[in-house]
């Protein structure tokens, strides 16, 4: 290939890079964290009253409830299986009208429950938002809100990590077989780096073009959909899903007139024995449209959503009105659209993938991180000679990599404190959602504000030193609860919580190990580097 | 986890790691092996693999199967020259 077009590639490939980096780092980097979602709902979910429920019991209280709310019937679920997060018995959500349907933090959320008597009991209640915020700086790459130009900001971030992928492996064809697998760490830093980064780029193109695909796609599918809907469908697209039924001004059905939960999951056993049901969600259960949804997953398929996937029935008759989302029962078309999902979400083969996600989730991080420092070590000014003073660096340089310390470390150390401070907010003003997105973004400005105050150089040091401090600070919080009970924090003993603790641990030791490494490079590493401390200054600029 | 998907991610792995010594840049071995310990490290590596594919094939269906084991083999593959690099670190340092 032509060296001029190779240069060509390399400048899109650097420019497209730099411009998407870091947000990219904080969507990977969340991402990671939000394939654990649920462990993380169940690590800092306040205790609740254990209140054992049998599936038999499930009938009468869908019907008592139905009575006191009828309100419900819209969408509801019954879990089969509680858990911290999750209380036995059924949960609906009410949004106020107009709530962009994405955005799950306006919802409230209600619980009934059976009491001793037999009578229904409804509570609201407040589920933690930390797994939403986190999961929501994944998909709009470290914006606040999940909203519709966030998610405009994120296709475009998307569609230039895509040109960044196509780029960047145009520019290596040429050294693509020779340096397959290399990372030369006895050469100069910049080849060092430069194999790191194209050790993961390239091993993990697959994921990589996948995630950046779909993230297009999640990004802008509301404007696709009505362009669709507009050119394909002329405008009637939506009547396409509705499901056959009597007249929509019809009485409100006899809710007691719908099969048993357990006779539902029964049939459903049935029809594909390897599925393993997890919730009952019901629509428009006294409408003359009535569906419930049996979600759940199979152990040997994908799953076309992060909750798995369901199979439709009328729960009236128990028919199945539709296995279009049912992992294993999909038709062809069904399947290969759910497995874009699950290659972007990982729901499939389990908890080993969920870790192999976690893992090279955390590697796209770095793929960013190591291409932000590779472009500063790009620009670096060497020291002529051993004798020579070293040269003040480029302040393009300089910036750069204080942007790229202070944002991603910022948004590492502040995810650390808002999932430890999810619990200690509970502790100390009785309401922990409100501060968790301030906590965020205080402790992500301040770091941004360091790194660029300090330079890059000294803040690397004190931020990967916060961010090990703020790991540790998690599970740290659950030793203090078993501790000290009367602080009033709370430790769960779930394989799930605990998990979540063990693994701030492990990153925790991992970021106290990287700060060594940094401070060593900062005070005995070359000085002609913008991570040298002891690196030229600037002349300062006087006033005439 | 599956017995059978415990034992078809071991014999990936093991497939990935004849793949890994057998390439030239592999920084495991301060010395690469001669060509043909290597050419045989190529082919039983890919045996290996195709043998840990089936293994998961066997409990997974076949989409299912493959994605497991292309993510697998990329997060190995990422991971090999890695500790690579830091065994190289070792050696030079000692």
């Amino acid at each position: 290939m032509r060296s001029e077009v190779i240069r060509i590639y390399k400048r899109v490939h650097a420019w497209t890079g730099i411009v998407a980096g870091m947000a990219l780092f904080i969507a990977f980097y969340a991402g990671a964290l939000t394939i654990f979602k649920e462990p993380l709902a169940r690590w800092v979910a306040p205790p609740h009253a254990e209140t054992a429920m049998s599936l038999d019991e499930a009938q009468t209280l869908i019907v008592r409830a139905l009575k006191a709310r009828p309100e419900m019937a819209k969408d509801f679920h019954l879990y089969l299986k509680s858990a911290e997060h999750l209380p036995a018995g059924i949960g609906w959500q009410a949004r106020p009208a107009g709530a962009d349907e994405h955005d799950s933090a306006s919802a409230r959320h209600y619980v009934a429950t059976l009491d001793a008597t037999g009578a229904v009991r409804i509570e609201e209640t407040h589920p933690s938002r930390l797994p939403e915020f986190i999961d929501t700086l994944h998909r709009v790459v470290g914006l606040p809100v999940d909203n519709d130009p966030s998610r405009w900001v994120m296709g475009v971030v998307a569609v230039l990590y895509a040109l960044a992928l196509v780029s960047g492996v145009i520019v290596l064809l040429p050294s693509l077989v020779k340096d397959f697998f290399a990372l030369r760490v006895d050469r100069n830093p910049k080849r060092m780096w430069l194999d790191a980064h194209n050790v993961v780029g390239i091993v993990s193109l697959p994921f990589h073009v996948v995630m950046a695909l779909t993230a297009v796609i999640f990004a802008w599918h509301d404007g696709i959909y009505r362009v669709q809907d507009t050119l394909v469908h002329g405008g009637r697209w939506a009547n396409a899903f509705q499901r056959p039924g009597g007249p929509s001004r019809a009485a409100p059905r006899d809710p007691a007139a719908m099969l048993p939960p357990a006779e539902l999951l029964s049939r459903v056993q049935a029809f594909s024995p390897t599925f393993e049901a997890g919730a009952l969600q019901y629509l428009q259960a006294t409408g003359p449209r009535a569906a419930v949804r049996v979600w759940g997953h199979d152990p040997g398929a994908h799953s076309p959503r992060a909750l798995g996937g369901f199979v439709g029935l009328d729960p009236y008759s128990g028919k199945v009105t539709s296995t279009d989302f049912m992992p294993g029962k999909q038709d062809a078309a069904n399947a290969t659209v759910a497995s874009f999902f699950a290659l972007h979400l990982g729901t499939y083969g389990g908890t080993p993938v969920q870790w192999m996600y976690f893992l090279l989730g955390l590697a796209g991080a770095w793929l960013f991180y190591s291409g932000n420092l590779l472009w500063v070590e790009t620009r670096r000014r060497k020291q002529a000679g051993d004798d020579s003073a070293p040269p003040v660096q480029r302040r393009d340089a300089r910036l750069m990599a204080a942007a790229t310390v202070g944002v991603c470390l910022g948004s590492v150390c502040g995810i650390s404190l808002a999932i430890a401070g999810g619990k200690w907010l509970h502790v100390l003003t009785g309401e922990a959602n409100a501060g968790i997105v301030p906590l965020y973004y205080a402790v992500f400005f301040a770091a941004v504000i360091w790194a660029f105050l300090r330079g890059a150089a000294r803040a690397s040091v004190h931020l990967l030193w916060l961010a090990a401090v703020l790991a540790f600070a998690i599970p740290l919080t659950t030793l203090l609860a078993w501790l000290f009970p009367s602080l009033g924090l709370w430790a769960h003993g779930s394989a799930a919580a605990l998990g979540v603790d063990a693994t701030a641990l492990m990153g925790g030791i991992g970021f106290a190990w990287l700060a060594r490494v940094a401070a060593r490079r900062a005070w005995h590493g070359p000085r002609d580097s913008v991570w040298s401390a002891l690196a030229a200054k600037p002349p300062r600029k006087t006033n005439r | 986890m599956n017995g059978y998907t415990a034992f078809g991610l071991l014999l990936a792995a093991a497939g990935g790691a004849c793949v890994y010594l057998a390439s030239p840049n592999q920084c495991w071995r301060a010395a690469p092996w001669p060509a043909a310990v290597n050419k045989a490290a190529r082919a039983g590596g890919a045996l290996l693999l195709i043998a840990g594919l089936a293994a998961l094939r066997h409990v997974l269906q076949a989409p299912a199967a493959c994605f497991v084991f292309a993510h697998w083999l990329m997060l190995l593959f990422v991971l090999f020259p890695y500790l690579g690099a830091l065994l190289c670190a070792r050696r030079n340092a000692s």
